[in-house]
């Protein structure tokens, strides 16, 4: 029976594969480049491997590069890269010189053939000649190296040394495996790191020639036995599975355009960073340099896909996480980040409650109180032994943006929002005596970082107890981990300090270096301190220092966008792009949503959220300005006191809809049960006159 | 009439066969790439045993952790129970768990990602507890909780790791090592200055 199922499944699926409405082409959307190179990825949740295409007219597998090129040209002029509009990662570029013009489209898909781990892709090049008198020669020059020209990084699994390179009829070889595949119309030639494939064609003017290269993310040992698909069917698949993986989510309409591509694409890079391991889906922290995983990255990254409602993707990976759980209990992915042990509780329950599950939650409940425990251990060892910073967790080494090895702030708070976290997660079990208890153990430990806090040298909260160290986990003691209120004096100062060094994006280190989503948490904290327009400046700072395919490094020079070997995209800055786009419609408190908190007057002309996962529900919410001075939301799908943002510039002069109230600074309060309003405000100007 | 169902027929078994030779390709690439993991593990023969521990400690000393971990997975094959040999293939995995190689991007950990680091340091630690159950000689139960606990603080838990140490203290008060090691990891717990990342 499960046979025939599955042979009806496989009829369907290749009776659809030609005509599936998903594979439509998309029209390509060009976005200008901000960073000094061009880099997109083109990955798939699951495999091991992204290709890079970029920088220039070239693409990298980790292990084998092919760049293009026209011999006997001037260096040709190479656009930055784009995708397509509705954010699917095929990527299309141009390189022109003055006599002809490349335009290269390129994309990547799984395949079953090649494993459940790696892609294959596909590039079209077409040439087509400028309008000069008279046909022209064209020299098309691919090179197949194993190693690729300016940033890039190679594989953790490479090969190392390489292997030398032969041609073996049309494919690329390197020991034994087969590497690429050219056209059949090539001179081939070359040995050792590097072939070269040269097609030579004379082009009347307008006439246009393609050829396509084909590449496997994974070199194909002698018993794969699998041939290069036509161009259009890899572009087509990866159409139909990109749109039927993006449609999963929410939809999401920003009130401000220019935010919502940059948010469609956030979501391809948060699926493209989620890597099939043994125990399930990972979450790591980049397509390239940073193919492992971070507590501190996985968990924003996990929470931003359940805000998308990437439910299952979500659930696995959360799930994945339990692979990094000590025999102590402690949850740490790497040497000295202790601030992964609160993280991993955090997440658990973020993950849980978008939507409410409540067998996940029992699921990770047990985990999760012995990681509860592990932290209580370390505060009852804290205050035994007498340590300086007494009942708060040790020093650490983390190795990483903190530069510095000390007892960290950060640590105690996320470590304060873990087990806070655990509380929620034992409630929607059903276990409210152990939510109790856990909320017995955050409030001590909340009362042991508050003596610690008062006794800081500075002003707002530094990073590390003793003072020194970068900003890191200090950031996050508003959102997301509530340690602190975002109206506390120190959370106002610290917030004051940052924007003081660098508005918009935070700085890291010295002012030239900008960090994508260091300052995210405190556009959040802004944001609920009253200031409106701190999720819309964040963002728009992002955007001007995006790629051309809206990707963020995670550092980078604020002069000339240079990243180094750190290239885009970073998944916690996708993260980041996420939570701001989302808080700005939509934010939860633990009792309370807030809707518009980020919303301005424009924006509330069409800016909507349809099937959100929240932990009252599943939200669809949609806001309106149906005349100038009325301001009209409705909600659905949640049960939840609401409290909603009056558009800032503006100042209310009466309400209508369901009941509600002023409850001044700006905000409306209205209670569970309600589903719209109507605010009817003047210009604040004209108010006060 | 039946042309119709024979055509059908051939298409189904085309596709049964075409799922089969897909199914059977995915096997052999997911083999390929599952590589040396599945290698079984040839005991050293007993009278090699000397060579192989000399080759095991100049592995060690040259930086092969790999190389190291191989030799010491086939020796704890052959002795079979042995608390030295379980502890010695304890620190041989947490070696491998550290350890980085230099790439052109920098150096990189010899392990795919921390799940896999994780994993491994849990077998280490469970290795460790397991050569300590072995034995009731107290120098070889010092020398497995000694170890244990370098690990964990190593791995970034000073109390725990503190813990530890102050058990293998009762097991063995005179131990000097252990006692330089509880003080200097009170003293790095008990100060009040931060120092610069290692």
């Amino acid at each position: 029976m499960r046979t025939r199922l599955g042979i009806a499944a496989l009829l369907s699926s290749v009776a659809l594969a030609g005509c599936s409405p998903r594979a439509r082409p998309g029209a390509i959307a060009p976005e200008p480049e901000h960073l000094a190179h061009s880099i997109a990825a083109l990955g798939f949740p699951g495999a091991r491997r992204a290709f890079q295409v970029g920088a220039g007219s070239q693409v990298w597998s980790g292990e084998v590069a092919l760049r293009w090129s026209v011999t006997g040209e001037e260096p040709p002029d190479v656009s930055p890269i784009a995708f397509e509009d509705d954010g699917v990662p095929g990527a299309h570029w141009r390189a022109s010189s003055a006599a002809e013009t490349l335009e290269f489209e390129a994309a990547a898909s799984p395949r079953a053939e090649l494993g459940d781990s790696s892609l294959e892709l596909s590039v079209r090049v077409t040439a087509w000649a400028g309008s000069g008198a008279g046909p022209r020669s064209l020299a098309l020059r691919t090179v197949i190296a194993n190693a690729a020209i300016g940033p890039a990084i190679r594989a953790w699994d490479a090969a190392r040394p390489p292997p030398g390179l032969a041609w073996r009829g049309r494919d690329a070889v390197g020991a034994g495996a087969r590497l690429a595949r050219v056209p059949g119309d090539c001179e081939r030639s070359g040995a050792g790191d590097s072939l070269v494939a040269l097609i030579r064609r004379t082009l009347a003017p307008g006439e246009r020639a393609s050829w396509t290269f084909w590449m496997p993310a994974y070199p194909l040992g002698p018993r794969v036995h699998a041939s290069a698909r036509d161009h259009d069917a890899v572009l087509a698949d990866a159409r139909t599975r990109w749109r039927e993986r993006l449609d999963r989510g929410d939809r999401i309409d920003c009130g401000a355009p220019r935010f919502d591509r940059m948010e469609r694409a956030a979501r391809v890079t948060l699926l493209e960073c989620l890597e099939r391991e043994p125990e399930g889906l990972a979450v790591i922290g980049n397509p390239f340099q940073y193919r492992d995983v971070w507590l501190r990255d996985g968990a924003r990254a996990l929470r931003a896909l359940s805000l998308c409602g990437f439910t299952a993707e979500a659930d696995e990976g959360v799930r994945t996480l339990l692979g990094l759980q000590w025999p102590s209990g402690a949850f740490l992915s790497q040497r000295g980040q202790l601030d992964g042990a609160g993280q991993a509780l955090w997440v658990f329950d973020q993950v849980a409650s978008h939507p409410p599950d409540v067998a996940l939650a029992r699921e990770l409940l047990d985990p999760a109180l012995r990681g509860v425990g592990w932290i209580a251990e370390q505060s009852r060892l804290s205050r035994g032994l007498g340590l300086p910073w007494s009942g708060l967790l040790p020093y650490a080494d983390p190795h990483d943006g903190e530069r510095v090895s000390a007892p960290l702030v950060g640590d105690d708070a996320w470590a304060i929002a873990g087990e806070e976290a655990t509380a929620d997660l034992a409630s929607l079990a059903g276990r409210d005596s152990i939510a109790g208890a856990c909320r017995a153990i955050a409030a001590d430990l909340r009362a042991s970082f508050a003596v610690a806090l008062a006794g800081t040298k500075v002003a707002d909260v530094p990073p590390s107890w003793p003072g020194p160290g970068e900003d890191w986990g200090n950031l996050a003691v508003v959102f997301p981990t509530r340690v602190l209120a975002p109206t506390h004096p120190r959370a106002r100062a610290l917030l004051a300090r940052l924007r003081a060094r660098s508005p918009g994006l935070a700085c890291y280190s010295s002012p030239d270096s900008l960090h994508s989503y260091l300052g995210a948490d405190l556009a959040v904290t802004a944001m609920l301190a009253g200031d409106a327009g701190a999720a819309d400046e964040y963002l728009d700072s992002l955007l001007a220092h995006s790629s051309s395919t809206l990707g963020q490094s995670e550092i980078f020079s604020r002069r000339d966008g240079d990243f180094g070997r750190n290239l885009p995209p970073h998944a916690t800055a996708a993260a980041a792009v996420v939570e701001l786009t989302h808080a700005r419609l939509a934010f939860e408190l633990p009792d309370t949503l807030l809707l518009g908190a980020g919303l301005d007057a424009a924006g509330w002309a069409h800016a909507s959220l349809t099937g959100a996962p929240t932990r009252f529900g599943t939200l669809s919410v949609a806001f309106a300005r149906p005349a100038r001075g009325r301001f009209v939301v409705r909600w659905s799908g949640v049960d939840a006191p609401v409290r909603v943002r009056v558009p800032a510039g503006f100042a209310l002069t009466s309400l209508a809809g369901d009941p509600a109230r002023d409850e001044g600074g700006g905000w409306i309060a209205l209670a569970a049960g309600a589903h719209s309003v109507t605010l009817i405000a003047r210009p604040a100007a004209e108010h006060v006159r | 009439m039946k042309s119709a169902r024979r055509m059908a027929l051939i298409v189904m078994s085309l596709l049964v066969l075409g799922e089969g030779a897909a199914w059977l390709t995915a096997w052999h690439a997911r083999r390929a790439a599952e590589g040396a993991a599945n290698t079984p593990i040839v005991p050293v023969p007993q009278d090699s045993l000397p060579a192989a521990s000399a080759a095991y400690i100049a592995a060690s000393r040259r930086g092969d952790w790999e190389g190291a971990l191989a030799l010491q997975r086939r020796i704890t094959a052959a002795m079979p129970g042995n608390p030295d040999e379980l502890r010695q293939l304890a620190l041989a995995v947490g070696n491998c768990c550290n350890a980085t190689r230099d790439t052109a991007g920098g150096p990189r950990y010899l392990l795919r990602n921390s799940l896999v680091r994780v994993r491994w340091q849990r077998e280490a630690l469970a290795m460790l507890d397991s050569s300590a159950a072995l034995t009731d000689d107290v120098s070889e139960r010092e020398r497995a909780g000694f170890w244990k606990a370098r690990v964990l603080t190593s791995s970034g838990f000073p109390l725990d790791g503190l813990v530890e140490f102050a058990r293998m203290l009762n097991v063995a008060p005179a131990d000097s090592t252990v006692r330089v090691s509880i003080v200097s990891l009170k003293a790095r717990l008990m100060s009040t200055q931060a120092s610069p990342s290692r």
